[in-house]
């Protein structure tokens, strides 16, 4: 199981000719503000279509009608004006009432069944939905074919739960997974020197692959337009030179 | 944990209270089986006043709680949409206007409030795809539509007479007895088609809590689903409208009360919303037979009856 996009085009956002992630990969997709980050995810996730006539979209040895049960996109917004429970959150998208225990191991969440949604903190939220996200493909995940899509999962998460989930899709990763995780949490990259990193700028992939071969100091100054005296300490990374 | 199926209790208890107020009905006419006045009074009068309320309160219940659901808006009723107020300018029409002769109004009333229905639907649909029919584009064009519908409806006010005006609001306040068995085939048919095809999509309607990509992501096609739910609610309440006026507060009560009490599940709030609605309108027709010889309008009852349950609804809500 492979992603593969090829000749996409969508104006003013994305222009990818070709991207390849391989199955059993952890990419961060990393970029300054509307650098094409989600448009990206969407794309994946078949949210958005490609204006360009040639355009693929191709997520290896999974029909397509059978993509909701192998892919799970987390999206930036998911409020609702009505006053859902966590337990109805759940039953309504996905195919389990309750958490998953290895889930709910990494996300505590099982213990908000009954409350309101809206009346959790905005990380407790956060981690719902995140929980719920997986719980849409979990029986694809366990089976080492899920793609897993998070677009900036790290917002209002405690450093604790982003160390222990991250520690779970790197699990997750191991067993086949793809896994792509939009966010600007930069000091993470540090700290996994073996997942791939894909950095965007302007709609375009500029650079992909290993972040210990790619993510130099350089980079923040080129993609982020970070002066070197500017750039904080904790982002001074080992391979820095 | 086994996934727990939706509880089919509220269901049966509605079921239940319907048939005990069908009961209370029909023992209001003592005589039934032995006086042939009171079985004639009861095979014209009263069933098919009966028959009308059952379907008009469920079409517009059951088809307010699916508005509210893809209007992403928990305070939507068919008012908001504007789907009753062409319907409403149609009859004031008819009835001020004298179009029709009055020994036709008994279908032409109906007709005329069906296709008023039907245009506004139809304006507001192309309103809002030109809007490119978002949920708010939707209330959008419902409101444009209806302040037009009320203003042309005043001006018919101020240059009717006396008598005509004062029938026409009876007729806006809503009432069951317009009905025969003829309208009743006719709007009975749409109406269960419609109960049927509301029905089908409760499942889906839960996709669509979270917005359109949340429900695009598992699969559904929300731009498809909102658009058939659309055209099901407006000739749902096209048709309700017609055959017993405009009846206010029963949509925006009802399914909203319920998801207070049940919760949000639409495979349980669809069904019992219809339930519910059919049994507060008949208990809107049993205080009117009991009041012996007074026709109160429905939204006067509707609404003094609705109105303060509404507001304890929203003490309880504030508890919870």
């Amino acid at each position: 199981m492979n992603i593969h996009l090829k000749d996409i085009y969508i104006a003013e956002r994305l222009h990818v000719s070709e991207l390849f992630i391989p199955a059993g990969t952890l990419t961060h997709v990393i970029g300054q503000n509307g650098a094409g980050k989600s448009t990206l995810l969407h794309v994946i996730a078949g949210l958005l279509s490609s204006e360009s006539l040639n355009a693929e979209v191709t997520i290896t040895e999974i029909q397509p009608g059978h993509i909701a049960a192998h892919r799970c996109c987390l999206t930036q917004h998911n409020d609702s004006v009505f006053g859902l429970t966590v337990a109805e959150l759940f039953r309504f998208y996905t195919p389990f009432a309750v958490a998953p225990a290895q889930i709910d191991e990494v996300l505590a969440v099982n213990q908000y069944q009954s409350r309101l949604i809206h009346e959790l903190s905005g990380g407790q939220q956060q981690r719902v939905h995140i929980a719920r996200c997986m719980m849409q493909v979990w029986e694809a995940i366990q089976q080492g074919r899920g793609v897993l899509l998070f677009d900036e999962p790290f917002d209002a998460l405690d450093l604790a739960y982003q160390i222990k989930w991250l520690a779970c899709l790197h699990d997750l990763q191991q067993q086949g997974n793809i896994i792509v995780i939009a966010h600007h949490q930069l000091a993470w990259l540090n700290e996994c020197p073996n997942d791939d990193v894909l950095i965007m700028q302007d709609g375009q992939v500029q650079a992909n692959g290993e972040i210990a071969t790619i993510w130099q100091p350089e980079c923040l100054t080129q993609y982020f337009h970070i002066p070197e005296q500017h750039i904080p300490l904790y982002l001074h990374t080992p391979f820095m030179g | 944990m086994p996934v727990p199926s939706i509880q089919s209790t509220p269901l049966f208890i509605a079921i239940a209270v319907i048939v005990g107020l069908l009961g209370i009905n029909v023992s209001l006419h003592s005589q039934l089986l032995t006086d042939a006045v009171e079985q004639h009074i009861f095979i014209n009068l009263s069933l098919p006043m009966l028959m009308t309320a059952l379907l008009v309160g469920s079409a517009l219940a059951m088809s307010s709680a699916a508005l509210q659901v893809v209007l992403n808006n928990p305070l939507a009723d068919p008012g908001i949409i504007g789907i009753s107020s062409g319907a409403s300018l149609c009859a004031g029409i008819v009835i001020i206007g004298g179009v029709l002769p009055s020994s036709s109004l008994i279908w032409g009333l109906p007709l005329a409030c069906f296709t008023g229905a039907l245009l506004s639907s139809g304006l507001i649909y192309l309103l809002a795809k030109r809007l490119a029919l978002t949920h708010s584009a939707v209330i959008l064009a419902g409101i444009a539509i209806s302040t037009v519908c009320a203003a042309a409806l005043a001006w018919l006010y101020i240059f009717g007479d006396a008598q005509a005006t004062r029938n026409l609001t009876f007729w806006l306040m809503g009432s069951f007895q317009h009905a025969s068995y003829p309208i009743l085939a006719v709007a009975g048919g749409i109406i269960l088609l419609g109960i049927g095809a509301l029905s089908y999509h409760r499942s889906a309607l839960n996709s669509l809590y979270l917005g359109d990509i949340n429900a695009q992501l598992l699969g559904i096609d929300p731009q498809r689903l909102t658009r058939v739910v659309l055209v099901i609610c407006a000739l749902l309440v096209g048709v309700s409208v017609s055959i017993a006026g405009s009846i206010a507060f029963v949509g925006l009560l009802v399914p909203h009360i319920l998801r207070r009490i049940f919760g949000s599940d639409n495979r349980l709030i669809i069904p019992l919303s219809g339930l519910v609605g059919a049994a507060l309108m008949l208990v809107i027709v049993t205080v009117n037979q009991l009041l012996n010889g007074v026709d109160l309008p429905i939204s006067l009852l509707t609404a003094s009856i609705g109105g303060p349950i509404f507001v304890w609804v929203l003490f309880q809500g504030q508890q919870r």
